[in-house]
């Protein structure tokens, strides 16, 4: 299992990076990150919301009540604007991250 | 006999007395709840084994209840969330910027650049004010010997004192600006809110004054017009 505070840094670049393939809703991303992450990368369900929450407030997504196939009330979430900007950062973070840790790893001992 | 939509309600009730008040977020969360239960029992789990391990994954009311709590509720982060609008910088932003480093800021030419295309209208407008308005409106006040309120008579001290020193004040401000820049390494986290804020109160000063000088010229011209009925009837 990963660390709890490794899943909460990454919850927010992961819903965003997950929201730029289209909308979805939060049980679907919550099924979907377990699923992609063989069940490793998982979250106490119920944080997810709190973070989908302050992602809206904050101007990265935006949301609205629909229906599923079923007629059940469900709340989709989209990308905004913000988000997609906020999502490329994040990227380039990580990736910055990535490459110190790789590049460490493959240099020999001195 | 285990009752599932008892069972819901209940939750309902526990989460809602637990501090969740919203019922939105209550819907989204027993949303949640139903199709979670539903993927549950189709794996071959039964309703109340279900519905168990559901609401345990969802985690605990009083402890969501913080989560939501941070979300933008609290009156300061209102009060913040405001100014910073006020001064054109998007939530996001602030949020992505907490550490000291200045990746990602904006550049500071274009900082510099909007401060001051915001306030170039707001200070050409005043400076033809007092070129051509505050004379006329200066006669008036005099002819119509209307006595100003103590306020207005130092928000008129403060107004002129400014103007005077103009100049004087501008390169100041510059001075300041090129210290910090030069100085303070904090500075650059700031810069952007602090010209913001800046360029807004100056604004707002300048729309305040018009409109003080407007109201009192209105009614210097009714006391004037007043005195002229009594002295020539």
């Amino acid at each position: 299992m990963i660390r709890k505070e490794l899943v909460a840094a990454a919850a927010e670049p992961l819903v965003l990076s997950l929201l730029a393939r289209g909308e979805s809703y939060g049980y679907a991303i919550i099924q979907e990150i377990k699923a992609r992450s063989n069940g490793r990368l998982q979250w106490t369900d119920g944080m997810l919301y709190p973070v989908l929450h302050r992602m809206e407030y904050r101007g990265l997504i935006k949301s609205r009540w629909g229906e599923s196939e079923t007629g059940r009330k469900r709340k989709y979430y989209s990308l905004k604007k913000n988000g997609k900007e906020a999502m490329a950062e994040h990227r380039e973070q990580w990736s910055l991250v990535h490459s110190v840790l790789a590049g460490l790893r493959e240099e020999p001992h001195v | 006999m285990f009752d599932l939509e008892q069972s819901i309600a209940q939750w309902r009730r526990e989460m809602l007395s637990g501090g969740i008040k919203s019922p939105a977020v209550l819907d989204e969360l027993e949303n949640h709840l139903r199709e979670d239960v539903e993927t549950q029992m189709s794996s071959g789990l039964g309703e109340q084994q279900a519905f168990e391990t559901t609401i345990r994954d969802l985690g605990q009311s009083g402890i969501l209840k913080n989560e939501f709590a941070k979300v933008g509720g609290a009156a300061t982060s209102h009060v913040k969330h405001f100014v910073l609008t006020l001064a054109g910088i998007p939530d996001q932003y602030v949020a992505n910027n907490t550490d000291a480093s200045s990746a990602g800021l904006e550049p500071r030419w274009a900082t510099y650049f909007k401060a001051a295309a915001f306030i170039f209208p707001a200070v050409s407008l005043w400076m033809l004010n007092l070129m051509f308005v505050v004379p006329k409106f200066q006669e008036l006040c005099r002819m119509s010997k209307m006595s100003l309120p103590a306020w207005v008579q130092t928000g008129v001290a403060i107004v002129s004192a400014v103007s005077q020193n103009f100049w004087l004040l501008s390169l100041g401000l510059i001075l300041l600006l090129a210290l910090l820049e030069w100085r303070a390494g904090q500075w650059p986290r700031y810069r952007r809110a602090v010209l913001g804020i800046l360029a807004i109160v100056l604004n707002f000063s300048v729309l305040m004054a018009f409109s003080t000088m407007g109201v009192i010229a209105i009614n210097a011209a009714f006391v004037w017009a007043h005195n002229l009925g009594r002295t020539h009837p």
